[in-house]
């Protein structure tokens, strides 16, 4: 990340090179954050009080440059939270067969480093809010992590395998829902067959202890 | 001393940067230049050909923004039209 720009074509260098790509990245799936857009809103609401109301340019765009900066840092949160989801539902998929484990294995391992990486990069934010390095610094925090949630996306979301897989798991649990099935019909057929047999040989236990009582 | 830092800094932006661009790439399936140097309305339409229907907006609140109405309500293009068609009716 730049340093703070003072100028607005500092400004929009830093829009063009980090907010426009990733404004492209989070809007790429169809759905547009309405966070997002109330930043840009803003930022264009700031820069507009320079020519309209004689606003300092430096005190305009240091208040466009906030709301351009908490954009870029709000797509990352957006881009961490996706890559939750998606490790939720490739969990409930039985991928423990995929690439003889290491698919299972190296998941885990990736979302245990975004989520040690989102907490670290969230820390440094929060703890240096006032302090515009400490943004900086929590910007470069957040671009390795963004990088590992593509990677999520990439390499298993859109894994070849994963569609045999979710076949296999379908199929595994109609053949359990089957089995289950079958048992339980033989299970009340040996009911059946049972109850006249159980209830002569309580016929005949109950006989057999009224003669003794009588004797 | 400060111009070693400076230059430091500089390449850290770079790097983080060029880093940053080819994430985009990945994602996006565009080149980072053929991302900057579309309107933002090329952009929606190049996606919205790609995805195969109209952008929807979503609230993220609380995860990301300061605050707003909408919440989680997912609101599309023709749910805006329907809404206005209902509201002038």
């Amino acid at each position: 990340m730049p340093s703070e720009p003072t100028t607005l074509p500092e400004l929009f260098k830093f829009y063009h090179e980090y907010v426009k790509l990733l404004y492209a990245s989070v809007s790429s799936g169809g759905i547009l954050p309405q966070e997002t857009l109330f930043e840009l809103n803003a930022a264009l609401d700031h820069i507009s009080r320079y020519w309209v109301y004689k606003e300092l340019e430096g005190e305009a765009v240091k208040k466009a440059y906030s709301h351009l900066k908490r954009s870029c840092l709000d797509v990352f949160k957006i881009k961490v939270n996706n890559a939750n989801d998606q490790f939720k539902y490739l969990r409930t998929i039985d991928t423990s067969v995929l690439d003889n484990g290491e698919f299972d294995r190296n998941l885990i391992a990736l979302h245990h480093e975004i989520r040690i990486g989102a907490t670290n990069a969230r820390r440094l934010e929060g703890e240096s809010k006032n302090d515009t390095d400490g943004a900086i610094r929590a910007f470069e925090l957040w671009q390795p992590v963004y990088e590992k949630c593509i990677q999520l996306e990439t390499d298993f979301v859109l894994h070849p395998k994963l569609n045999w897989a979710k076949k296999r798991a379908r199929w595994s649990r109609w053949k359990e829902r089957l089995i289950g099935f079958v048992f339980g019909i033989l299970a009340a057929f040996i009911v059946a067959l049972a109850t006249p047999i159980i209830a002569d040989l309580q016929n005949w236990i109950r006989q057999t202890y009224q003669s003794w009582f009588r004797n | 001393m400060c111009a070693v830092k400076g230059s430091q800094n500089a390449s850290s932006e770079e790097e983080t940067l060029r880093k940053l661009e080819a994430t985009v790439e990945r994602a996006t399936g565009q080149s980072a230049e053929t991302l900057r140097n579309q309107t933002l309305s090329e952009l929606r339409r190049r996606t919205e050909g790609k995805i195969g229907h109209r952008m929807k907006f979503q609230s993220l609140f609380p995860l990301v923004g300061r605050g707003n109405v909408m919440r989680d309500r997912l609101i599309d293009h023709e749910s805006v039209e329907a809404a206005l068609k209902h509201a002038l009716r």
